[in-house]
Parts: C-alpha cells; sequence; structure tokens
C-alpha cells in the first residue's frame, strides 16, 4: 500500500521506523512463548476466583429462584439488564475498528484492532450471560429460539426480546469469523516459530496457511466481505437491544432516539474499554512501540466526539420530554435528575459528559494516567446510564400507587462484579495464548514496508530489504 | 373372604388362584382398612375421603351427628358429591361476633372457600377480609391436635386423651363446687342463641356459677347508654338503608364495629348517584379510620372532644334553636346548656359554624338522619357520656324507631367491662375456684394494669377451650380445643329474628371437640343440674331447641324435617319481629354524667384501635390477615405508631417513606407500660393524637403471629370498671434506632394523574359526565379485536368502594396467592392479584381518601401481550388477557410494560407448600405457580368456564350474573359488577356505558375491559 501523500504531510509514523518485519513477529508472539509473569497470574487468578464465586451465586439463583437478586415490584429488570446493555456496548468498539476503520482505511487501526476484536467477542460472550441468567426458568430459555417442534410453539416476532436473540447472535457469529480469519496469518506465524503440541495446535488453528498469493487474495477478499458484514451490525445491535426499551410504552424508554444514541453510547463505552485495557496491554506486555500514544490519541479523540454525542442525547432526551407534553414523559425526566436515582444520573452525567471534556487538550489525551482514569470513568458513566434508563425509568411509573425503590442486593454485586473476572478471564487466556496485536496488518505499516513499496531509488537508506 | 368350603353358605369361585386361596383379599391389600375411631394426625388421603363422604352423608342425611364413626367407602358416595364439582354449604362466619352469612365451598370434602351467602338478609352476599381469611385458620398447623393439659408452673403443654381431660376438669369443677366457690365461664361475645342456652344448664349445674362476656373491642358503653335512656341494655339495630345523613363519632362502622359487612351494604345502597340521591357521610374522630376515608365531610377532633362535641350538636338542636318536642325538657336543657357549640369548636380546633350547620342538616333530615359513636370517648368515664349524648340527638332527631330500631337489638357485642374487670378483682381475693375461658384471650387482650395473669394463678381449677395454646391458654390446667366452625354446629341469632345455622363441612381434622359438646360431657360427668343425665349431642340439642324455640317463631307451613333442611340450605331463617317504634328518651340519663374538663392544651393523647385486618387479634396466626395492608395505612404485618403530618414535622420524624420502608423507633409510654415501635405518618390524625392499632404483639399466637408488631392492649387503662382505649396520656421519645416497615403502597398521591376522577355530587347532578374528563376518539392504526361470543369486562364503581380490602383476600382464596411474609413484602413482591390504591388529596392534615381496587384491567390493546418473547401472555378470543404458566420463561419484560403493574412475579419457589395441612386449603381448580413465572388476575377463568358449562348443561344462555369472579363475590358494597360486555343488557355493558364510566389511563389507548365509575363525594355547602 502506497501512502505517498500521508508521508508528505508529515504524518508520524505509526511504529517506530527502527522496527524490522522479524522484530514484529518476535515481539508480538513473545508472550505465547513464555511463562506467563507474576502479574499475569495474579490478575488470572483473581478473575478465575470471581468467575467462581459468579457461578456460585447463579447456581443458588437457579436452584432458590430470582428473589435473591434485588429486583422487585415495579422495578422488574435490575443489574443483569444493566451488565447486558453495557457489556453489548463494550462490544462495539471492536468491531468498529476492525470494520469500519478497515473500510476507511484508517490503517493506525492495525496495532489494535485484534485485541479490540477480542474484547469484543469477551464482551459479547459476558453479555450473551445474563439474558440467559436474568429469565425466571432459565432452563427454558431456549423458547425464545424458533426452533421446529411437536408442540407447535412459536415464538413472538414482536417482541424485541427475540430480536435480541437474533441480534446478538448474529452480531457475536460475524465477530468471530472476523476475528478468526484475521487471526489465521498470524497463527501460522506462531505455528512457525514453536514446536511440539504448541505447533500442532496452531497448525491446526492456522488452516493449513502458507501465505501463498493465492490465500493472501482470499484472505484479503474475505476479510473485505466481512468487514462489510460486520459494518451494518455495529449499528444494528444496538438499536435492537435499544427497541427493548424503545418499543415499550414506559415512560424513559418510549423514545425514538434511542437507536443512535445507544449506538453512540456503545462507541463510546467500547472506546474507553478498549484505552483501559491496552494501556495495560502495552505495558505489560511491553508493547508500547506498537500501541503509541499516537493510537491511543486517536482513541481520545473518538471518546470525545462520542461523549459529546451521549450528551447531546442526554439534553434531547429531557426536551423532548418537556416538549411532548406528556406528564409521564415530563415527570420521568424531571425525576431522573431530581429523584431519588439522582446520584446514579449525575454520576452518569459527570463521568460520561464532563470527564472527556480533558481531551480538549493534547496534553491530556496523550497523558497515560489521564485517559486510564478517564476512562475508567467512562465506564462506570456508561455502566451508569444502562442503570438510570433502566431503573429510573420503571421505579416510577404511571401509577405512583406502585412506586418504589430499587436496592442492590449481595447477588447483583456478587454478578456484577463475576461478569468482570468472566471477562478479564478471557481476556488474559487470549493475551497469553493469541497474538494480541495483528502481526501480519501491522508489518503493512512499518515504515520498511513502505520503502519497499517504493520504487527502489527512492527508498531510504537502511531501509531492509524483505 | 374365605375360600374353604364349609358350613356356611355355597362359595362360587373364580379361578382356581381364588379357589386355591392366592387371591389378595380386600383386608390384606389394605384397600379397605378398619375405620379409625377419632383422626389423631392430619387424615391420610384414603381416610380424608372416608370422611369426607360421611361428613357429607350425615349433613344429607338429616345431619345426625352419631354415625360419624361409621364410614362409607367412597365407591358409594353420596350423590351430592362428584369429583371435581364443588359442592356449596350455608353457613354462618364464626370468625367475629357480626356473625356474617356465609357459603362455604367445598372440594372433594374440603372447605377451600368461603363466600357471602346471598340470601342472607343482612349481609347479602358480602363477606369482609376476614371472613374471608378465616378459612385458613381451619387448616392452621399451629392448632392443638388433642386435648392438652398444662403444666401450670412450667407453662409446658403436652397432649391427653379426653378421658384423662374430662377427667381433670371433672375434679376441678367438683372442687370449686366443693369449696363454695364460684364457677366461671369467661366468653367473648355469644350470637348463638342455642350456646346460651346450653350455657345456662351448664351453670345450673353449680351452686355458684356464672357467666362473664367479655369483648376487647367493646360496645359496653353503647349497650349502658341504652339502657339509661331507654331502660335496655341493648344495642339497637342501625338500618343505614334509611339514613340520609349519618354521622359517625369516631364509630368505624365501615371497618371494625359492630357488624361492618352489613352496614357496609346497607351505607353503599343510599351512595348510588344515578338514584338522585345520595346519602351523606359525616365523620368526626381522632385517628383516621376507614369510615373516616370515606367521609364526604370529616372533622378531627381529640378523643376528648367527642363527648362536648355531640353535646354542643344537642345544644345547637336543643337549646340555642330549640327544635323539636326534647328542647322543652328542662333536664335536658339543663344538661346541654353549656355546651356552646362556638366554644366546643373553638376548644376542639374545628371550623366556626361546622357544628351549626351539621345541626341544621340533621334537623333537615331528621327521621332520615343516624348519630353513632364508637369506643373512642375519652376519658374512659366519657365513653357512656358520649353515647347518651348520641342516643339524645338521635331521639330529638326523630331518627329513633327509624334508623335504630330496638325490636331488631343485635347480639353482634356483648360485653362488659365492669363484669370483667370485677372478675380479675375477684380472681385475685380467691373467690373464684374454676375459670373456663372460651373465645376470648384476656391474659393477652386485658390491659396489663388489670393483672389477669396474676389473678389468674389464684383461681383453682382454669380450663381453657381455644384452638390453640395462647396466652390464656397457657395459664390454663387444661386445654380442651374447640373445633373450627366449619367443622362443627351451631346457629347464629345476630340480629333479633335472623337467625342462620352453621353446619360442618368437614369432620374436624384434630382431636378435638366443640367446645358444647364438652360443656354437656362435664355436665354428665358432674351429674348434678339440669344436663345430668343428657346422653344428646350437641347436634341432637341444638335441633332440638330449634324445633321448640325457632319453628313455631318461624310460622312455617312445612314439616320440621323439612323445615330444618331448609335452613340448613338456605342458612338462614326469619322470625315475625315484633312491632318496632320509638322509644322515649330518659332525660335521667343525662344527669349522671360526669363534669367534663378540657385536656391540657397540646398534650398528648394515645388512640388504640382495632385495624381492619386484625381486628382485636384472634387470628394474628392468620398470615391471609396479616398479610392484607391496613386499608388506611397500607401496612402489613406490623403495628405502628401513627402520628400527623404536622407533628412529625415538629419532632423531626418522617415515618417510612416510598424510598426508605424503614421508619424510626419510638419508646411509647403510658406510664404503667411502654415499648418501643416504629412510627408512621399518618394524614388526617389529630396533631395531638397518637394512634396505634391492637391485635398485634401476639406472644402465643402461633408460628406466623408471634411477634408481630407490639401488644398495644398493654397500653390500655382500667378504671372504674372502665377499660379506656384512647386518650390515654401518653409520652414518646425516639430511640434514635430504625426498624423496616412493610408498606405496600410507597406513594400516597395521584399526582393528578388521569387514574381516577372524582366530583361532588352538586356537580354530577349537573352533568353526570363531571368530573372524569373528555373521551376523545383516539386514533389506532390498528382494526380492534373482534369478538364474537362473550367479551369479559368489569365495572368498578369508586364512589362505592370503601376500601375495605376483602376483595384481596377472597382473590387470594380463590386463586391460591401466597402470602409471603413481611421481609418479601418491604422488597415489594408482594403477590395480590388485586389491590386497592389508596390515595390522599387535598390538605394533608385532613385529606380527602379515594379508594381504588386495581387489577389486571386485561386491555384489548395489551401492552404485555406484544412484548412477551414466547407468547405466553395473549389475548383470548372472550377479551382475556390469559397468561399460560407453562409457557412463562419469566423475562418479566410484560411487567415492565405494564402501565398498571399488575402483573406479579414468583421471585422464589411458592407452590411448593411445606406444611401438609395448608395444601388442603388450596383451589383444586387454579393451577399453583411455580418460581421463575409471572402470574396476574385471570378475571376467575375457572369461574368462567364454570359458568359457560353449567349454562350449557342446563341449555340455556348464560344468565348475567351467573358467573361472580370472586372479587365481586365478597365485595359488601357490590362496587365491583363482572359480566359479559357483548351482552347489551348487561350491567357491566350498561356500566360502562355510564355517563361516569372511564378508564384508567386512557390516553394510552390500551383499551382495558375495567370501566370505573367516578368517585362521587356529597360535601357539605354542594347541595344536598
Amino acid at each position: 500500500m502506497n501512502e505517498p501523500v500521508a508521508a508528505s504531510l508529515g504524518e508520524p509514523p505509526l511504529i517506530d521506523h527502527r522496527k524490522t518485519f522479524a522484530d514484529v513477529t518476535a515481539d508480538v508472539a513473545a508472550p505465547t512463548e513464555r511463562m506467563p509473569g507474576m502479574m499475569w497470574k495474579a490478575a488470572f487468578g483473581v478473575a478465575v476466583v470471581l468467575v467462581i464465586q459468579m457461578v456460585a451465586t447463579i447456581g443458588y439463583q437457579f436452584v432458590n429462584g430470582l428473589g435473591i437478586l434485588g429486583i422487585m415490584h415495579p422495578v422488574g429488570w435490575g443489574t443483569y439488564i444493566t451488565n447486558f446493555v453495557f457489556w453489548i456496548g463494550i462490544g462495539h468498539a471492536g468491531t468498529l475498528i476492525s470494520a469500519i476503520l478497515h473500510l476507511f482505511r484508517q490503517r493506525w487501526r492495525t496495532a489494535i484492532n485484534r485485541s479490540a476484536e477480542a474484547m469484543t467477542i469477551f464482551a459479547v460472550m459476558t453479555a450473551g450471560l445474563f439474558p440467559l441468567i436474568h429469565v425466571g426458568r432459565p432452563w427454558f430459555a431456549y423458547w425464545l429460539v424458533p426452533y421446529p417442534n411437536w408442540r407447535l410453539l412459536w415464538v413472538n416476532f414482536r417482541s424485541p426480546l427475540v430480536w435480541d436473540v437474533f441480534a446478538v447472535s448474529t452480531y457475536f457469529t460475524i465477530s468471530l469469523c472476523f476475528w478468526y480469519v484475521g487471526l489465521i496469518p498470524d497463527f501460522a506465524s506462531l505455528r512457525d516459530r514453536s514446536t511440539g503440541w504448541r505447533r500442532a495446535i496452531y497448525g491446526i488453528a492456522s488452516l493449513g496457511w502458507r501465505g501463498s498469493e493465492r490465500h493472501w487474495q482470499h484472505y484479503e477478499r474475505a476479510y473485505m466481505m466481512l468487514a462489510g458484514l460486520s459494518t451494518p451490525l455495529v449499528l444494528s445491535v444496538h438499536s435492537i437491544v435499544s427497541f427493548d426499551f424503545a418499543t415499550s410504552i414506559l415512560p424513559g424508554w418510549h423514545t425514538t432516539i434511542f437507536p443512535p444514541y445507544f449506538v453512540a453510547g456503545a462507541i463510546f463505552s467500547g472506546f474507553a474499554m478498549v484505552v483501559t485495557l491496552l494501556v495495560i496491554l502495552r505495558k505489560v506486555f511491553k508493547m508500547e512501540e506498537y500501541v503509541t500514544l499516537l493510537h491511543l490519541e486517536n482513541m481520545n479523540k473518538i471518546i470525545l466526539v462520542t461523549g459529546m454525542m451521549v450528551g447531546y442525547a442526554y439534553a434531547t432526551e429531557f426536551f423532548i420530554a418537556q416538549y411532548s407534553g406528556s406528564e409521564f414523559e415530563r415527570f420521568t425526566f424531571l425525576n431522573r435528575a431530581g429523584g431519588p436515582y439522582l446520584w446514579a444520573y449525575w454520576t452518569m452525567v459527570t463521568c460520561n459528559v464532563v470527564a472527556p471534556q480533558v481531551f480538549w487538550f493534547k496534553k491530556f489525551r496523550r497523558s497515560i494516567p489521564v485517559m486510564f482514569v478517564v476512562s475508567l470513568l467512562v465506564n462506570v458513566g456508561m455502566w451508569f446510564e444502562r442503570f438510570t434508563i433502566i431503573i429510573s425509568s420503571l421505579h416510577r411509573d404511571f401509577l405512583p400507587a406502585n412506586w418504589g425503590y430499587y436496592r442492590f442486593t449481595f447477588a447483583d454485586w456478587s454478578v456484577l462484579i463475576g461478569s468482570f473476572g468472566w471477562f478479564f478471564m478471557w481476556f488474559l487466556l487470549f493475551c497469553r495464548f493469541f497474538p494480541a496485536i495483528s502481526i501480519a496488518e501491522v508489518k503493512s505499516v512499518l515504515w520498511t514496508a513502505k520503502q519497499n513499496a517504493l520504487p527502489a531509488g527512492k527508498r531510504a537508506a537502511g531501509a531492509v530489504h524483505d | 373372604m374365605s375360600h374353604v368350603v364349609g358350613n356356611g353358605p355355597k362359595k362360587y369361585w373364580t379361578s382356581l388362584a381364588d379357589r386355591e386361596g392366592r387371591l389378595p383379599s380386600a383386608e390384606s391389600t389394605g384397600e379397605f382398612k378398619t375405620p379409625s375411631e377419632t383422626p389423631t394426625a392430619l387424615p391420610s388421603r384414603r381416610e380424608f375421603l372416608k370422611l369426607l363422604s360421611a361428613g357429607a352423608a350425615f349433613a344429607a342425611a338429616g345431619c345426625a351427628r352419631k354415625p360419624v364413626e361409621k364410614v362409607l367407602p367412597y365407591l358409594r358416595a353420596p350423590e351430592e358429591i362428584t369429583p371435581g364439582n364443588a359442592v356449596y354449604y350455608a353457613t354462618t362466619c364464626g370468625e367475629c361476633p357480626a356473625a356474617c352469612g356465609a357459603v362455604v365451598k367445598t372440594r372433594e370434602g374440603r372447605p377451600i372457600k368461603l363466600e357471602g351467602n346471598p340470601d342472607h338478609p343482612l349481609t347479602g352476599g358480602g363477606l369482609c377480609a376476614r371472613g374471608q381469611a378465616s378459612v385458613l385458620n381451619l387448616y392452621d398447623p399451629d392448632r392443638l391436635r388433642s386435648p392438652s393439659i398444662v403444666d401450670r408452673t412450667t407453662g409446658a403443654v403436652r397432649a391427653a386423651t379426653w378421658g384423662e381431660l374430662d377427667k381433670k376438669a371433672v375434679l376441678g369443677l367438683k372442687q370449686a363446687a366443693e369449696q363454695g366457690k364460684a364457677v366461671i365461664l369467661l366468653t367473648g361475645t355469644i350470637t348463638s342463641p342455642s350456646t346460651l342456652a346450653l350455657i345456662d344448664g351448664f351453670l345450673a349445674s353449680f351452686p355458684s356459677a356464672e357467666h362473664v362476656v367479655y369483648e376487647p373491642v367493646s360496645s359496653d358503653a353503647l349497650a349502658r347508654a341504652q339502657e339509661s335512656c331507654y331502660g335496655e341494655r341493648i344495642i339497637p339495630g342501625l338500618d343505614f338503608g334509611k339514613a340520609d345523613v349519618v354521622v359517625s363519632l369516631g364509630s368505624d362502622f365501615l371497618g371494625t364495629w359492630l357488624s361492618p359487612v352489613e352496614f357496609a351494604r346497607a351505607f353503599s345502597s343510599r351512595r348510588r348517584p344515578e338514584s338522585g340521591a345520595m346519602a351523606r357521610l359525616v365523620v368526626i374522630e381522632s385517628s383516621m379510620s376507614l369510615t373516616g376515608t370515606n367521609a364526604d365531610q370529616r372533622l378531627r377532633v381529640r378523643p376528648e372532644h367527642l363527648y362536648p362535641v355531640a353535646m354542643a350538636l344537642a345544644n345547637e338542636l336543643l337549646v340555642r334553636e330549640p327544635r323539636g318536642p326534647l328542647a322543652a325538657d328542662a333536664v335536658i336543657v339543663n344538661a346541654v346548656r353549656t355546651f356552646r357549640a362556638n366554644g366546643v369548636e373553638a376548644a376542639a380546633g374545628i371550623p366556626e359554624g361546622s357544628l351549626a350547620a351539621l345541626a341544621n342538616r340533621l334537623w333537615e333530615a331528621r327521621g332520615r338522619g343516624l348519630i353513632l359513636a364508637g369506643p373512642q370517648a375519652a376519658p374512659a368515664a366519657h365513653a357512656v357520656g358520649l353515647q347518651v349524648a348520641v342516643n339524645l340527638l338521635n331521639s330529638a332527631l326523630g331518627n329513633e324507631g327509624v334508623t335504630l330500631d330496638a325490636s331488631t337489638a343485635s347480639r353482634q357485642s356483648a360485653g362488659s367491662e365492669e363484669a370483667v374487670t370485677r372478675l380479675v378483682e375477684r380472681m385475685r381475693a380467691g373467690d373464684i375456684g374454676a375459670l373456663l375461658v372460651h373465645g376470648v384471650n384476656p391474659a393477652y387482650s386485658l390491659p396489663g394494669a388489670v393483672g389477669f395473669a396474676e389473678a389468674a394463678k389464684r383461681v383453682g381449677f382454669v380450663a381453657s377451650f381455644a384452638d390453640r395454646a395462647d396466652e390464656t391458654a397457657m395459664l390454663s390446667d387444661i386445654i380442651s380445643p374447640d373445633t373450627h366452625f366449619l367443622e362443627s354446629w351451631n346457629d347464629h341469632e345476630p340480629r333479633r329474628g335472623v337467625w342462620s345455622l352453621t353446619q360442618p363441612a368437614i369432620a374436624p381434622l384434630y382431636d378435638v371437640r366443640p367446645f358444647q359438646e364438652t360443656l354437656l360431657a362435664w355436665c354428665r360427668y358432674v351429674g348434678t343440674g339440669p344436663f345430668a343425665t343428657i346422653t344428646a349431642t350437641w347436634h341432637d340439642w341444638l335441633r332440638d331447641r330449634w324445633r321448640r324455640e325457632v319453628y313455631p317463631a318461624a310460622d312455617a307451613a312445612a314439616p320440621f324435617e323439612l323445615f330444618w333442611e331448609g335452613a340448613l340450605r338456605e342458612g338462614v331463617v326469619r322470625t315475625g319481629k315484633p312491632a318496632s317504634g320509638p322509644r322515649s328518651f330518659r332525660s335521667g340519663a343525662l344527669t349522671t354524667l360526669p363534669e367534663w374538663t378540657a385536656p391540657a392544651e397540646g398534650s398528648l393523647s394515645l388512640v388504640l384501635y382495632p385495624s381492619v385486618s386484625l381486628y382485636d387479634g384472634r387470628s394474628a396466626n392468620n398470615a391471609w390477615i396479616q398479610e392484607v395492608p391496613d386499608p388506611v395505612t397500607k401496612i402489613s404485618w406490623d403495628n405502628v405508631v401513627l402520628i400527623a403530618p404536622s407533628r412529625a414535622r415538629d419532632l423531626g420524624l418522617l415515618g417510612a417513606t416510598e424510598n426508605h420502608l424503614s421508619a424510626e423507633v419510638l419508646t411509647v409510654d403510658a406510664g404503667h407500660a411502654s415499648f418501643d415501635l416504629p412510627v408512621q405518618v399518618q394524614p388526617g390524625l389529630h396533631p395531638d393524637v397518637i394512634a396505634i392499632a391492637i391485635g398485634y404483639g401476639r406472644r402465643a399466637a402461633g408460628r406466623i403471629g408471634n411477634g408481630v408488631g407490639q401488644n398495644a392492649y398493654a397500653l390500655a387503662q382500667a378504671t372504674g370498671g372502665r377499660i379506656g382505649t384512647a386518650g390515654i396520656p401518653v409520652k414518646i421519645n425516639p430511640t434514635g434506632k430504625r426498624a423496616t416497615v412493610a408498606m405496600s403502597q410507597g406513594h400516597q398521591s395521584t399526582e393528578e394523574r388521569p387514574i381516577l376522577f372524582e366530583t361532588s355530587f352538586a356537580e354530577y347532578q349537573k352533568d353526570p359526565h363531571a368530573g372524569n374528563g373528555s373521551h376523545g376518539h383516539l386514533p389506532s392504526m390498528w382494526s380492534r379485536h373482534k369478538y364474537a361470543g362473550h367479551k369479559w369486562g368489569m365495572a368498578i364503581d369508586l364512589t362505592a368502594c370503601i376500601g375495605c380490602s376483602a376483595c384481596m383476600v377472597a382473590c387470594r382464596s380463590e386463586n391460591n396467592i401466597p402470602a409471603v411474609g413481611k421481609k418479601v413484602v418491604l422488597q415489594g413482591r408482594e403477590m395480590d392479584w388485586i389491590r386497592i390504591d389508596r390515595y390522599y388529596s387535598g390538605d394533608p392534615e385532613n385529606p380527602e381518601t379515594a379508594h381504588q381496587p386495581m387489577l389486571c384491567q386485561h386491555c384489548e390493546n395489551a401492552p404485555c401481550e406484544t412484548v412477551c418473547p414466547v407468547l405466553a401472555t395473549t389475548h383470548s378470543s372472550e377479551g382475556l388477557n390469559v397468561q399460560t404458566y407453562n409457557r412463562c420463561v419469566g423475562t418479566r419484560y410484560c411487567s415492565n410494560n405494564c402501565p398498571y403493574k399488575v402483573r406479579r412475579f414468583n421471585w422464589w419457589e411458592y407452590s411448593d407448600v411445606k406444611e401438609k395441612s395448608l395444601r388442603l386449603v388450596l383451589n383444586p381448580d387454579v393451577t399453583v405457580r411455580t418460581k421463575g413465572i409471572m402470574e396476574k388476575c385471570t378475571f376467575c377463568v375457572q369461574r368462567i368456564r364454570d359458568g359457560k358449562e353449567r349454562a350449557k348443561a342446563l341449555g340455556v344462555p348464560l344468565p348475567d350474573g351467573d358467573i361472580q369472579t370472586a372479587c365481586m363475590q365478597t365485595c359488601p358494597t357490590n362496587a365491583i359488577v363482572f359480566g359479559d360486555l357483548n351482552d347489551p343488557n348487561s350491567r357491566v355493558a350498561k356500566l360502562a356505558k355510564n355517563e361516569r364510566g372511564f378508564t384508567v389511563l386512557e390516553e394510552l389507548n390500551t383499551l382495558p375491559s375495567i370501566t370505573y365509575q367516578t368517585k362521587v363525594r356529597n360535601r357539605e355547602g354542594e347541595g344536598a
């Protein structure tokens, strides 16, 4: 790929120009080829413990009933659905980075797309737990799938929950395929570097990749097609998740702004999560040279933009509530900002709208501590956004006699924290066994690669040839 | 079944195996066991079926009690029992002395539900919440299962045999007689004339014996005032149906006073705006009673001011502007002269001129008014005075003999406070040789100051007839457990001339014996007196008494056998009533009244009141009763200190709120007793009053009722032979602690939302649409559902609904709705399919109240139906919104999307009832629901099916009113009407089109099948 224009505009190189192809392969493969350090072991241990306690809680819930949660009458959905929407949202950045940025030829994505995609897969895996465990009889959750059966029972295609089943499962399948296709050349690289059973496993995973021209052609086409398939999904999944709320008649849920608002929020939280993860990843696995401040700064810019989009959505909701003339709508939004859950609302506004504003300043955009804190705040804020939408709308709806106050229980905390354990468990396994950075794609943005693309006479001195 | 051919009759064999004796005989397989003499434990299925067939057999065979031991195999079941079909027996509710007519529904021989008896002349099909719940007491696992002997020193209770128990009883009774000490039978109000006659016979067996009647919720003052004013100690029959103006001075006649179902029914019959006239209710009270929430005009006074207010009304009528013949009576005029209306108004803090206006209103409606006073006068010495003043008012206004009728006097409250306090004194003095306690629990309900427990130790022999080892039974030597009223025979005459029968609907579940049977047995064993040689059972005796007393009076044409069967079938018999007429008022009654002194300004006055749910605490172990939120406070599973909003503000108290279901705990100190209880702010309470419900704080009620709340009887006063439950000087001190309060309705205002509409009667007369807004056409993209056959619907009249919550318990009983307990109610997870939303409006210090039953609206455009992913909730062809439990996965989306939030989720497993006896109360027609699924009102779909099948079997079109939902059936005020909206002549179809009709949240276009009728208030100064 030739980018003389970009080069001539003086854009800084994405990767340090001294890195050779061999360096890239060696650096990225390194974590998979040595025993993990104490940091990894400790983190993995904590994650597994969190998962175990979550499984215990869920097991207790299966046996005894949903009563262990804080949900009640009138708040029928609580932390489980909040977590579901939150994790689905997180899962958006990966596909956005992989697919949309790929289609738009944003080459800086190459260093981060692999981990972002992994994050997507694991976030959707985490999110997918919640619709299963939040139902009263999880052993019948498969009834939401329209499968032929002799009882002639069918699902209700008018219900957004059925749309969810399709939206989320499609998104997961395509994301998984997309991720896996991207991994094939890198698995082959790992295979070629390894011996013994590792070689066998990576060999199977690389599906006989030999790096021939044909392979590359097919690969590029498949990758492009999957990127094309994924792109509408980025918009559709969260739109459909938002229909869970938007198609209801509950004030605070029944809002036409929800699809774009949810998508913006999802990208916002997804990028924040990518920043959080990469800041840790590049430090722990010493990949600062690949995931550079430039990458992080770019993502911070997106966080700033999407943060203002959600801020705008918050304002719009209030305006529309007032403008609608519906007393129920008006009340719901005033109650959000001034009712018993004002703490959740203002946490959300502070984290999502105020905190990202620091990214107007380049200094902060490029400051690792600042971006780490802001990205964490955004994630907290986005969790509270879903919490606010779900709980503050439900707890005071049409008939005042129904009003009530929802409280967390131990089980709510247990599963919320456990879901992070579950996510990080997978992510840590990914870092340990998978190439966390796309070796093949990063090579394409190396200074060396660019030099190779130039006619021999124009190459810079010291450029490595092949 | 021997195969041996011997001298017996020739034996045919059916196979070689039979001939050789290899076929098992019936005995060896246990197919037909020898019937057990008496059921000692819970009957097994087989045993149970036998008992049921026996029960039905003797009910059919002239209701002979004797053959109870002779069981028949189920193969020869009586004709009337078809498995799967319910059998109904007329009976009388025995939950409280009101003795309302009831019908008990039995399935396969077990009573599963009580309903009001529509043929009853007083209650006409209504039954209250407690009556509905009383069927659960039958299956209470904490009932005693056998006669028991108590060790009075340790309080240990052990099971005994009847022989042992009777021996001990006879010994105790004989010893008392020999020592020349009195034998006392202490009972609650007994409305059964036959039981009273039997008691007389029993007492005659002893040289010195007395029947003392004590009722914790006392109408003693009323009876005494009747005696002093009219010469006869009675409680007159009250006819609300003839009253245009009702003035209640602290009498909760719609909730707890005397006969609430009868009164509510009669009162509401005059509250139909369509009739063109509407009775007005004025309530003058200190706490906020259920009656107060239904008042058109409500004046708040301290309990000390009830008496002067009544006297001031008399003053207005007889002195300031003398009207009527009594105004000429100098004694009367002298007595009421000092109570000038303006002075009393100023002292009591009620608006100036309100008493004069009320007096004028009463005068206009003279002969069509009714003035009542409850037991709330304070101090206790004025309780009789208040009743005398009320009698004076009724006589002066000519209401006496019209709305108050001595000829149909009531037996529904008979206690004497003086008699019981004197009894305790005599016990303490050692005068009492034997004390038999039936139907009351004085160790719990007498004020601590009376000292019953201590005094009981000085009684040689104490016997209890309680069905459990309650507080009083623990102080006894023996407990001879009485049967539940559904297990035994009885008769009742709640009002003179209205006789009803109680017939056993099931053989006693445990080894228990009716109280009357026990008395007869003891008479026989003691061997003296009129019953010394009696052989008759209680049933024989009762029947014989009816033959002698009731049959002739009833003037029936049929022979007695037929009359008796008819009485059993109908449940109620009327005997001719003597001519009624006004009694003359004895003005002398006014001369003996004590001087009135003003209470100290701003001092706190405690009022104890019976709550609509727990009443006096007799059924505190009934989870259905505990779970019904108090209709006023909406708090279940607790009593609390109620305090007025202004007082609470001054003291910095918040009480429990929507967001914090816990409240500050106060120490309530009445000097002689004190306890800690959480506080709750109650709009409508007088600022100088705090109110606490009695009936809580049981120590020996059972596993459900023990330790729920605090026993407020402890704070009552006992002075001068009167038990004071109001105007008790009291101090409240914050403890700094908080306690949870299970309030099922967090928010008390409609926030002016289009939820319920109300208007005044004057406005209604100008425009019948008044108050309920416009009914614009709401556009829809969709065509409406087509209902070819029936389209079920309901109409609920908010003017008629008094909020009594009977429907909630009826629904619970009919539909197997679990009671979940305080902890779960606190989480907002109560399971009621119907609830009563109670909203306040206006001044929080004295608000107007509206009650709104809220249940599944069976919307035509049901928001729940579209969102269910698995089609577990769908629309039926008859307009029902149906829930398929089997299909429900439990996403709870339907509940979130329901604007009425009437769906209930099974957060835990409730269908697996641990106590086996409690499984027997389940209605087999209604599925029990497992954990993790949604449930809600079905419009009693099982009753709809039943009605349709009945009509089909008869080959007739379904008659309107034939299908009654459980809530509609029990409603004492007929506020709920169910029927077919497709039948233009049905009541419900007419009501749905009625001008007052509106649907809740109409603009959502959910098109509910329930039409509410605008609440009409008959406010003062807004026309008649």
